[in-house]
């Protein structure tokens, strides 16, 4: 499964967001996910991806977390 | 504070030290320590003095309202219910360790005693898990579930924003200042602590 699929999974299923909404481009403002709702989605993403994640700053979009993911694996 | 001072302070710390042996707890050393703090070395001017005890409250105050502030930050749907402690035993586990029990208690500075009974409670509630060691079944090893790792984060997370809104109406060189004599100051308490 590609990685941008499984963050659109998460982020519909966590917080109830539209999956086409979910893409590369969409801040991660703009679809109202504040820095809490990202520590949840990271320790969710981290186990459905099977990585260690770590603690990056300056991810702002949703390309940027899903190429953050694909350089740790 | 002049360097010659400082430096007279910091070397009477030091032979205490060395001749008390024990550290904080010793009589001998916290003698040492009053007496330097006393003007043991000369009188201090006025305005020094009153500087002094202004510092002291600055301190003081500054650490009695971090302890607030980090008690309030818990107060969100991640660390609800956690007190500061558990969460600074949830740190100590770190975000992706997997350590033996007595690695964990020497990073807190307590005994293996206490965070066992720590890392118990913290595990009944889902934030860490035990283990054993593959090499060695005899040997307990603790780490984080994911409920650990969203509060770490989460405390991470407030320590950023506290440190960086805390420091924003100071000017870089004004940071700069602060992080080195604050980093002196702190060796000093450190060494006793």
């Amino acid at each position: 499964m590609a990685t941008i699929d499984i963050v659109k999974d998460v982020l519909v299923e966590n917080l109830d967001l539209e999956a086409d909404k979910v893409t590369e481009d969409a801040t991660l403002e703009s679809l109202g996910i504040d820095s809490l709702d990202m520590v949840e989605l990271i320790c969710d993403l981290e186990e459905k991806c099977e990585v260690e994640f770590g603690e990056p700053e300056g991810i702002e979009t949703i390309g940027q977390l899903v190429a953050h993911i694909d350089s740790l694996k | 504070m002049s360097a010659s001072r400082a430096d007279a302070c910091a070397e009477a710390g030091a032979q205490e030290k060395e001749r008390g042996g024990a550290g904080m707890g010793d009589a001998r050393a916290a003698a040492g320590l009053e007496m330097a703090l006393s003007g043991g070395f000369g009188p201090l001017g006025d305005d020094a003095r009153l500087r002094r005890e202004r510092i002291d409250e600055l301190l003081s105050g500054t650490f009695n309202s971090i302890l607030r502030i980090e008690e309030r930050s818990l107060d969100n749907r991640l660390t609800h219910g956690l007190t500061i402690t558990e969460v600074h035993t949830i740190a100590a586990v770190g975000l992706h360790g997997r350590d033996p029990m007595n690695v964990v208690a020497s990073r807190l500075g307590v005994t293996l005693a206490t965070l066992t009974a720590a890392v118990g409670k913290l595990a009944a509630k889902g934030f860490v898990e035990r283990t054993r060691a593959e090499d060695d079944r005899r040997k307990v090893l603790v780490s984080l579930t994911k409920k650990g790792r969203q509060v770490l984060r989460a405390h991470n997370l407030f320590h950023r924003q506290m440190i960086d809104e805390a420091l924003s109406g100071l000017t870089e060189e004004e940071e700069r200042v602060f992080a080195a004599a604050l980093a002196k100051v702190k060796g000093f308490f450190d060494e006793r602590a």
